[in-house]
């Protein structure tokens, strides 16, 4: 080998050493960014949809025999349609072609066709001899060979007719065994209830009651359960009786749901019956709902949708706070009161819509004109509950006397209007992490200080790794510990837990005290083991609290803390506090805060310290004014990282808060975090619905918590370490 | 040298309008940097030290790290407002003798002294000393620059802050007075709110000696000063030890023996934690009359 070739390349060995552990480095470095850009980018991936537009497209026209619909239905599955004619007859036809599948003749004519309330397929039919019937429709499925066949059937619910005489308007409600049936004369309102009205058998034993009214309406509805009814006038009157005892209604309201002058040109109640909509002349379509006041119940105006012309159709979604409206000029609009958005709009071409509905899914509106030709329209609209007030603002939900905060995101009700802000699990995150910090970080530092600055070198080669082991400690057991234990000890000697907040640290600077007073040789010779002299003092505090604890509670709080607190500040108490999560979740971030910040003061040059010491001052101005600051980058740090585990911390909060969603800034009030809602409700979440893309867009809002936290605080440290840290 | 010391043995010096002796921004006189001090022809050895005023006596001084001797028996006494040097191989004591005197060996674990060292007649080690107090009158300058990470202007007012005596106008001239003595006013004076760290390391550490001089101590310990700086920034820092004997008692420790003939009026070689000799630099490095002197100086061993 030449000279030149000997210098010119390394051994073959050290130079295959050499590639492979580079491209190793960097495939490693570039396999973490990669997977941080992949969940961030999977969680994107989840929650896009629900920014994705709504849309209205004309699927299919069918005409089938020209005659006019009073009702027109989808089932479950969309693929069979069922219409009530003029003529009495009931059709079932087959979505995808049109074709007839059934028909049935119900009556020699019918009147008026109606959904019973509270939904499901039952139908109240009113012949034109007044007679009323429920009909229910069914559509069983079964298979012949490979295919899937249904066969839909339709059925009288009871065996026999009810004469309801010359209605102007009536309303159905059949549900638990109970019919209520309410129909509206000239002046009069007749309330008609069945108990024990069984499937299959003749209604029998009617309870009625009437009354009798001042003015006259053109319309009945019955709200929800069937506890009230609403009689509504074409200017906007609306009178509301109490239906709690059915043959006694009681007269709860009355008022105008639009200004004098106009008129209403649509009405129809949102699902639940809680909410009604009235299309007025002046192209608006207000939402308004009974609320129970201190001065009794009134309606109110809750919001407003704005079309282009007036409102001469409103068709609310069987199962969401959403509601199709079709205006004068035929255009149609999709609609949805929690988010007040309107989602999507589309011209419908064909004028003098009769009739319309929309399918159990929301995927299907199906209307009809007076030349009985059936359209279908497909509905993209998957996720309308969400805008950026939903989760921002406060909304004024169904029921609640003024507009909230709310994150409810399920209830054992179908017609339930879902809460999707987000604003109190960010206010319980913060609030968890603010009370955490509290607790951790004076504790953290200050042991970091004493720890690296004044402990004896032997002692704190224990103590160190000791506390970082701490940091192992799985939080689980520390969220049991907390929420079995600590909460209910808390709770039972409130002012015991209270109290030393006072005695801990009184006791421990009478030690301090003490010591002085005590002979410097003695003294000198313990010098850096303060600290395990300080934990029989801390033992005794605490015992002294808790032996003094029914006497503070006696003395101060009046014989029971929580109830004075309850009293006297107005702190409601809840036994899963922010206190309990503060000391579990703190005792869960002292170890990491204390363990980057001990590093950071231990690792202050000793030159600094020396060259102020040099200069007279003494150890105190030593390490308020060099080390402290020097050190600073790192205990900012420290602080930082603690923040992050305890805004990401899932166990403790879980167990340890109650997981009460409310936003209270009280210490003794419990809180839910966004770690821990997505621990409770995402393994119950329907895949890809609404509420599961929420819980992901809560996982991408604490992610981008963390990073921002993150990044700000590498930012900050990084000046401060160009200002301080440059030795 | 001593003639020029005022009565009240505060520096201040040089000014031609006589203002006082704390007259701040006063600034050295240019003539006498390369005025080598008058020296008496004598030899001198610790205990025929007449003829100087003295201001730090140590008598059969011992120091035991954790049992270990590192000092032994030394005396001597350093003259007032003159430059000693302790010179001597690496690990012979030099540096634990120079912190001796402002007590920095207390903050090490099992250090023993036996023996007194006197500050103008007051002894250091006593039960009624103050270590915070006696190092304000004690300065010291270590071998690195150690510039707190704080504002130049923070630096040398440090050791004032911490007394916390002055108010901002006079703690203005005594930072001013301070960077005038250290030499490095003209060079920082654009600059006092800008962090002390970007300063080159010559400027670090004659800012250092500007912090140690504004508390105005009577006694000055140099540490090898100079052993991490380049050549220039020597010299600085050589003639800057030169301006400040005037006013102050500097001890200083190096590892170089030029720089120890160059700077110094008085010199002491130690070897094994034994003081071997000290007398007039002129003396030690002419004509020692220890043999092991002679061999460090010319390069036997060391």
């Amino acid at each position: 080998m030449s000279a030149l070739a000997e210098l010119s390349t390394l051994p073959k060995h050290r130079r295959l050493v050499n590639t492979v552990t580079r491209h190793a480095v960097s495939l490693g470095g570039a396999a973490a960014i990669g997977a941080i850009a992949l969940i961030f980018f999977y969680l994107l991936w989840v929650v896009a949809p629900i920014l994705a537009p709504a849309s209205i497209e004309h699927a299919q026209s069918y005409d089938i025999d020209g005659e006019r619909a009073l009702l027109l239905e989808a089932n479950e599955s969309g693929e069979i349609g069922l219409r009530f004619s003029a003529a009495g007859d009931a059709l079932f036809f087959d979505l995808q072609d049109g074709n007839k599948l059934s028909e049935l003749n119900l009556a020699e004519s019918a009147r008026s066709v109606k959904r019973a309330y509270p939904g499901g397929a039952t139908y109240a039919v009113l012949t034109g001899d007044h007679q009323l019937a429920l009909f229910e429709a069914s559509y069983p499925v079964s298979f012949e060979g490979d295919r899937r066949v249904v066969k839909p059937s339709l059925q009288a619910v009871f065996e026999d007719w009810v004469d309801l005489g010359e209605v102007r308007d009536f309303d159905v409600a059949y549900d638990d065994f109970e019919v209520t049936i309410v129909s509206l004369e000239e002046n009069t309102l007749t309330v008609t209830h069945y108990r024990d009205a069984e499937a299959g058998y003749p209604l029998e034993f009617p309870r009625r009651g009437e009354i009798s009214l001042d003015r006259s309406y053109q319309r009945v509805l019955l709200g929800a359960r069937a506890t009230w009814v609403y009689l509504l006038a074409e200017d906007g009157t609306v009178e509301i009786f109490d239906l709690r005892r059915k043959t006694a209604p009681k007269q709860i309201y009355l008022g105008k749901l639009v200004p004098d002058g106009s008129a209403v040109t649509a009405l129809e109640p949102l699902l639940g019956r809680y909410s009604l909509l009235v299309g007025d002349d002046s192209n608006n379509i207000a939402q308004w709902f009974l609320i129970r006041g201190e001065f009794g119940y009134t309606m109110e105006h809750i919001r407003d949708f704005a079309l282009d012309a007036p409102a001469t159709r409103i068709v609310p979604e069987p199962r969401r706070k959403g509601f199709a409206a079709v205006d004068a000029q035929g255009t149609a609009y999709l609609m949805y009161t929690t988010s007040q958005q309107t989602l999507a709009k589309k011209e419908l071409g064909s004028a003098g819509l009769v009739t319309s509905s929309i399918a159990p899914r929301s995927d299907l509106l199906l209307t009809s004109n007076a030349g009985g030709t059936i359209n279908a329209f497909a509905l993209h609209n998957e996720h309308p509950e969400i805008s950026w007030s939903a989760l921002w603002s406060k909304v004024w939900y169904e029921g609640y006397p003024e507009p909230v905060f709310s994150w409810q995101s399920s209830s054992a009700d179908n017609d339930f209007e879902a809460k999707f802000s987000l604003m109190p699990l960010l206010f319980g995150t913060l609030k968890a992490a603010f009370y955490a910090m509290v607790f951790a970080v004076p504790i953290a530092i200050m042991g970091a200080i004493y720890t690296a600055y004044f402990m004896a070198p032997s002692m704190r080669r224990v103590v160190k790794p000791g506390i970082e082991i701490m940091a192992a400690l799985p939080t689980v057991i520390l969220g049991f510990l907390a929420g079995l234990w600590l909460a209910p000890l808390i709770e039972a000697n409130l002012a015991a837990v209270l109290s030393m907040f006072v005695i801990l640290p009184a006791a421990v600077l009478l030690t301090a005290v003490v010591w002085i007073r005590l002979p410097s040789r003695l003294t000198q010779r313990l010098e850096g083991w303060y600290g395990l002299l300080i934990m029989p003092v801390i033992a005794l505090a605490v015992g002294a609290s808790f032996w003094l604890g029914p006497l503070v509670e006696t003395s101060l709080f009046g014989g029971n803390a929580r109830a004075w607190f309850l009293d006297v500040l107005g702190l409601g108490y809840d036994q899963r506090n922010a206190l309990v999560v503060g000391l579990a979740m703190g005792l869960a971030v002292i170890p990491h805060i204390f363990a980057v910040a001990e590093d950071a003061i231990y690792g202050v040059p000793t030159h600094l310290v020396n060259g102020s010491l040099a200069l007279g001052a003494t150890p105190w101005q030593t390490l308020a004014r060099v080390v402290i600051l020097t050190a600073s980058p790192g205990i900012f740090s420290a602080v930082m990282l603690g923040l992050g585990r305890a805004v990401g911390e899932t166990m403790i909060v879980l167990m340890a808060t109650g997981n009460t969603p409310v936003m209270d800034l009280n210490i003794f009030q419990g809180m839910r975090t966004f770690a821990a809602n997505i621990a409770v409700e995402l393994p119950e979440s329907e895949v890809n619905s609404t509420h599961y893309r929420i819980l992901f867009l809560a996982a991408l809002v604490l992610f981008v918590i963390t990073f921002v936290f993150n990044t700000a605080a590498e930012v900050v440290r990084h000046r401060l370490r160009v200002r301080y840290g440059n030795l | 040298m001593s003639s020029k010391m005022n009565d009240n043995g505060t520096p201040g010096v040089g000014r031609p309008n006589n203002e006082g002796p704390d007259s701040p921004g006063t600034h050295v006189n240019e003539s006498s940097i390369d005025t080598r001090p008058a020296v008496d022809a004598g030899a001198t050895t610790a205990s025929d030290e007449s003829t100087d005023e003295i201001s730090l006596t140590v008598r059969d001084l011992c120091l035991y790290y954790s049992g270990q001797q590192a000092l032994v028996d030394v005396s001597l006494n350093i003259p007032k407002t003159q430059v000693t040097a302790f010179i001597g191989p690496s690990g012979c004591g030099k540096s634990t003798l120079l912190r001796c005197f402002n007590r920095m060996n207390d903050l090490i674990d099992g250090v023993e002294t036996t023996g007194t060292i006197h500050l103008d007649g007051i002894d250091i080690n006593a039960k009624e000393v103050d270590a915070a107090q006696l190092r304000r009158r004690v300065g010291m300058v270590f071998q690195r620059p150690n510039p707190f990470p704080k504002t130049i202007y923070e630096n040398v007012a440090y050791g004032l802050r911490i007394q916390g005596d002055l108010q901002k106008a006079e703690m203005d001239e005594r930072v001013e007075w301070a960077l005038h003595n250290a030499a490095l006013w003209d060079e920082v004076k654009d600059r006092l709110k800008e962090s002390a760290l970007g300063l080159s390391g010559g400027q670090q550490q004659r800012l250092v000696i500007a912090r140690a001089i504004a508390v105005k101590p009577s006694v000055l310990l140099l540490d090898e000063p100079a052993s991490a700086l380049d050549p220039i920034s020597t010299l600085k820092i050589e003639e800057l030890i030169h301006q400040l004997k005037k006013d102050y008692t500097i001890v200083i420790v190096t590892h170089n023996m030029q720089q120890a003939a160059r700077v110094s009026d008085h010199t002491a070689f130690m070897y094994l934690g034994e003081l071997v000799e000290f007398g007039r630099t002129d003396t030690v490095f002419t004509n020692p009359t220890e043999s092991r002197t002679e061999d460090y100086i010319t390069g036997r061993y060391g």
